[in-house]
């Protein structure tokens, strides 16, 4: 009782101090001091996090994992990653008020299948990218089948650091008739054709990235971006409609991020193939051929 | 009794000399002998059979219903369209439902027509002419009642029509209203071989109020609702499932203003299109795709008339805002459906100010002036069609605005048989929204898909015309010519950098502005009445189209004759003739036009007007296509067979 009553004492007085700054519009911030201030978000920034977190969900196995005082937690577009590009999400929350910590890294991201007689990674970006300026990680996997994969990494929050593996999560299949995931081989390597960001194209001119990945020496270390320099050609044309195909693509050139991102053009929803013809830095095919090649991504929008 | 002229006649003076280069009319509800053209079907004729009668109108078939009007060789693009002055917008991507299709005669007093640019004043973009619809209103102070009923049969395809409406009238109120129903199997070409898919059924209900709570303060209403199901188009690979229209207005009129103007009539309306394509019965369909089109269009439109000393003029102010959307969703055997908007739900708003101006300089010399400027608006609604057009044009602005004007004067002189009267006018339209964003329309007269143009600049015409006529006692000969010259002629020339959606297509056009373009048309008439009960009509007509690349222009008629000989005896009416066509060799082979042969088709018909007590009986028998001759005329979409022998016989009652 007396407790809301002081409530009520408080509200009266929050409503004199702001009647008497009479229109002034900055608001009285009360910062709640605790131990640890410093790793913290203030409120605003919270409010941005799950703005920008809002639509995408924990992984199952991968998220939640606990590091001293700490949970960190891992979301993707689903609570189960698929075969193909998946976009992935870190971020650090203080385990007792669910606050998130600016301080933090993640690498080393090491997925693997282990299938009995033989073990393999995947190919996967070589880092982590802070989302704009807040305490948050993009980074993408790109899992080449379905099945029980591990995703270990390491860590360090503050001054803490450690490895993580996780309980083995689950790969979904690619849905229906896509593929996503394409390789060539080259000099006895082989790379990975990865489409990034599948589920985002759209009728109309699209902005598309790709990663080439180069398959490791060590088949269980992560595939990392080749370092080569290559350039794609797209033609994409839809198989259902006597491959019709659209006008206007731009081939796939090397960002300074170390994707591929050129225009794909689609007239319509449905499944298109997007025929590839990968050429090196003095021009040379190397994969794939001219217009119907059979190399190609199939994608359903 | 002036108030109950006034309120029937929408006879404006200029129906006399004036326009007798430029204008024609059929008469759709009258009795047999009104003086203007009647078509021997009656009350029953379909609309598309009452616009073939007008003299520069040829209609494009597509299959046994909603034939697409052609004025002057210039089909709806370059046509205005209205119905009692409303603006109303065909909702299918495939031209497969003129807005003619969605009245019935009975809707209909009469039909006008104004060649060329010199159009009525709600019409724009009128190029090629403008076609008026007016409804049949009975108006006040008419007879207090009446009843009708028609019914009509045809031998070939089986075609019933059956209709009755009814009219009351008093100095205050009156309304007419009635239902109308026509229903078609397939027919037969001239060889007995039937062509499938030429079925189609019809409903239309009206109803026509007017309210007079004051003298000359006058409230009127319309509402018509008309439904076509289960339409076939043997020309095209699809049919339709439904079309249905309802188109509503409400009108205010003042009537025997003193001043300057002598009537002031304002009108708001609005109408509504739903169109479904069906191919789920055509056999061989490689992917069914269901095409749905919607056109909703509300304006207004305000119009004074008024006459002065010599002059009798008018001036309106019209507004509309239209929006066509039509999309397309194709599935493939076990595959996803594929979507794409055909018509990005793009929204049209155009306004303008006309104002008309017939001179009587002396009785023998006329002159008219018409103007009109409007300014049109246009935006792409839907977000997913414009990204898909920015592909193919990538920038692309999202909204569009322009000018468009038209200005024409004609001379008349008229003087003991003689009458002569030249015309000239500059007037351009905007594209249509299929020409400017119309996605992968395929055509099936060329096989080609068509893609809109946003960046097209609007066509732009100049008309010349000319008639001579010379009456002595038994024979009056009538020479006649128009001319248009176009600048940035808008129609789809091949790209053969882009691939065709359609399976089998034989590429991409899109639509351009060529740098000009020509159309000739002339007509030659002779008619001889040696008695006064006895009459010889022959019409001799010749066109020709040419664009900049010397290429014909597709759809252009051929040299035709048509003959009729027709004989009149108290009520009796008795009417046979032909129609003769060359072979169209110098068809639009470019534009994938083929030529048709050359083909002569006879009628017969007699009808009668009897009393049978206190009921007034109008009685007609005739014959189409007598000697059951197989042909296609040059306007039958992929040269599908016209009828073959066609007996009918129909009946109309009034009491």
């Amino acid at each position: 009782m007396s407790n809301r009553f002081g409530t009520y004492i408080l509200a009266l007085f929050y409503a004199l101090v702001f009647s008497a700054c009479g229109g002034q519009d900055d608001p009285v911030i009360i910062n709640i001091p605790t131990e640890d201030d410093e790793v913290c978000c203030t409120q605003d920034d919270e409010q941005k996090i799950s703005e920008i977190l809002a639509g995408y969900k924990e992984v199952t196995g991968l998220s939640r994992q606990s590091a001293g005082s700490y949970t960190i937690k891992v979301y993707a577009r689903n609570a189960n990653l698929h075969v193909g590009y998946n976009d992935i999400y870190f971020a650090v929350e203080k385990t007792e008020n669910g606050r998130h910590v600016k301080d933090f890294t993640i690498s080393s991201l090491s997925p693997l299948m282990d299938m009995g007689s033989m073990k393999h990674s995947t190919p996967i970006a070589n880092q982590l990218d802070q989302v704009e300026s807040f305490p948050i990680y993009h980074t993408w996997v790109a899992p080449l089948m379905a099945g029980e994969w591990t995703l270990p990494f390491n860590y360090r929050i503050k001054d803490l650091t450690g490895t993580l593996s996780g309980s083995p999560i689950n790969i979904e299949a690619a849905p229906d008739g896509v593929a996503w995931i394409k390789s060539f081989k080259l000099n006895s390597a082989t790379y990975y054709l990865v489409l990034g960001s599948p589920h985002n194209l759209k009728t109309g001119v699209n902005t598309i990235s790709a990663y080439i990945s180069k398959k490791s020496d060590d088949a269980t270390q992560p595939y990392l971006p080749a370092t080569d320099v290559f350039t794609i050609d797209i033609y994409p044309t839809m198989p259902d409609m006597g491959n019709h195909t659209s006008p206007n693509n731009e081939p796939l050139t090397l960002q300074k991020d170390g994707s591929y991102q050129g225009k794909l053009n689609l007239s319509m929803t449905g499944v298109w193939d997007i025929h590839l013809n990968v050429k090196d830095a003095e021009g040379n095919n190397v994969a794939g051929g001219e217009e119907l090649s059979d190399l190609y991504w199939t994608i359903n929008i | 009794m002036i108030s109950l002229i006034v309120s029937l006649g929408l006879f404006f003076p200029q129906d006399t000399v004036f326009k007798e280069a430029a204008i024609d009319e059929v008469v759709v509800s009258a009795t047999v002998g009104t003086g203007k053209k009647a078509i021997s079907k009656g009350r029953v004729a379909s609309i598309d059979e009452h616009l073939g009668q007008l003299s520069k109108v040829e209609m494009v078939r597509r299959g046994n219903y909603a034939w697409e009007p052609v004025v002057n060789n210039m089909a709806t693009e370059r046509v205005s369209t209205t119905i009692d002055g409303m603006k109303i917008f065909y909702a299918c991507t495939d031209k497969m439902d003129p807005v003619t299709s969605y009245v019935e005669s009975s809707n209909l007093q009469r039909i006008s027509l104004n060649s060329g640019l010199d159009g009525n004043p709600q019409a724009t973009g009128n190029i090629g002419g403008s076609i008026d619809l007016k409804l049949c209103r009975v108006g006040f102070d008419a007879k207090a009642s009446e009843y009708n009923a028609s019914a009509g049969f045809e031998s070939n395809g089986s075609v019933q029509v059956y209709g009755v409406d009814a009219a009351f009238s008093s100095h205050r109120f009156y309304t007419n209203f009635g239902v109308f129903y026509r229903h078609a199997d397939n027919y037969k070409a001239g060889d007995g071989d039937e062509i499938n898919f030429s079925q189609f059924q019809k409903t239309n209900a009206f109803a026509n109020l007017g309210w007079q709570p004051v003298d000359n303060h006058i409230v009127e209403a319309t509402v018509i609702y008309d439904i076509a199901t289960d339409i076939g188009y043997p020309a095209l690979a699809m049919d339709v499932k439904k079309a249905e229209g309802i188109i509503t207005s409400l009108s205010y009129r003042r009537e025997q203003l003193k001043g300057f103007f002598y009537r002031w009539e304002s009108k708001a309306y609005y109408n509504h299109i739903t169109h479904n394509m069906d191919d789920t019965k055509r056999p061989d369909v490689i992917i069914h795709m269901d095409m749905p089109g919607e056109s909703q269009t509300a304006g207004l439109y305000s119009l004074l008339q008024g006459n002065k000393d010599k002059h009798y003029y008018q001036v309106n102010y019209d507004a509309y805002y239209n929006t066509l959307f039509a999309d397309m969703t194709m599935y493939p055997d076990g595959g996803k459906p594929m979507y794409m908007l055909t018509w990005p739900d793009v929204g049209t708003f155009n306004t303008g100010l006309a104002l008309t101006d017939d001179i009587s300089l002396t009785p023998y010399h006329h002159i008219r002036l018409s103007a009109k400027g409007a300014w049109q608006h246009q935006r792409i609604n839907n977000d997913e069609g414009y990204q898909a057009l920015n592909i193919y044009f990538p920038g692309m602005d999202r909204v569009n605005s322009r000018f468009i004007g038209r200005i024409a004067a004609s001379y008349a002189y008229e003087r003991s048989g003689l009458k002569l009267a030249i015309g000239t006018g500059y007037g351009m339209r905007a594209p249509t929204v299929t020409e400017s964003y119309g996605y992968f329309l395929n055509n099936t007269f060329d096989q080609y898909d068509y893609i809109g143009n946003p960046h097209l600049k609007n066509e732009k015409a100049f008309e010349l015309n000319g008639a001579i006529t010379w009456s002595l006692q038994q024979l009056q000969v009538k020479a006649e010519a128009n001319a248009f010259f176009f600048q940035d002629y808008i129609i789809g020339r091949p790209d053969s950098r882009l691939s065709p959606m359609t399976i089998g297509a034989a590429g991409v056009k899109i639509y351009q502005n060529l740098r000009h373009a020509e159309i000739v048309n002339t007509t030659l008439s002779v008619d001889y009445k040696p008695i006064s009960s006895l009459s010889f009509e022959n019409r001799l007509t010749y066109s020709y189209g040419r664009e900049s690349t010397h290429a014909r222009l597709p759809l252009i008629a051929p040299l035709s004759y048509l003959g009729n000989l027709r004989f009149n005896y108290k009520n009796i009416q008795a009417e046979g003739g032909v129609r003769m066509a060359a072979r169209n060799s110098h068809c639009g082979t470019e534009y994938g036009e083929t030529p048709t042969t050359g083909y002569a088709v006879w009628h017969l018909n007699v009808g009668g007007r009897f009393m049978l007590g206190h009921v007034a009986a109008n009685l007609h028998l005739g014959v189409e296509n007598l000697f059951d001759r197989y042909y296609s005329t040059y306007s039958d979409w992929n040269h599908i067979p016209q009828k073959g022998r066609n007996i009918y016989v129909n009946a109309s009652f009034q009491l």
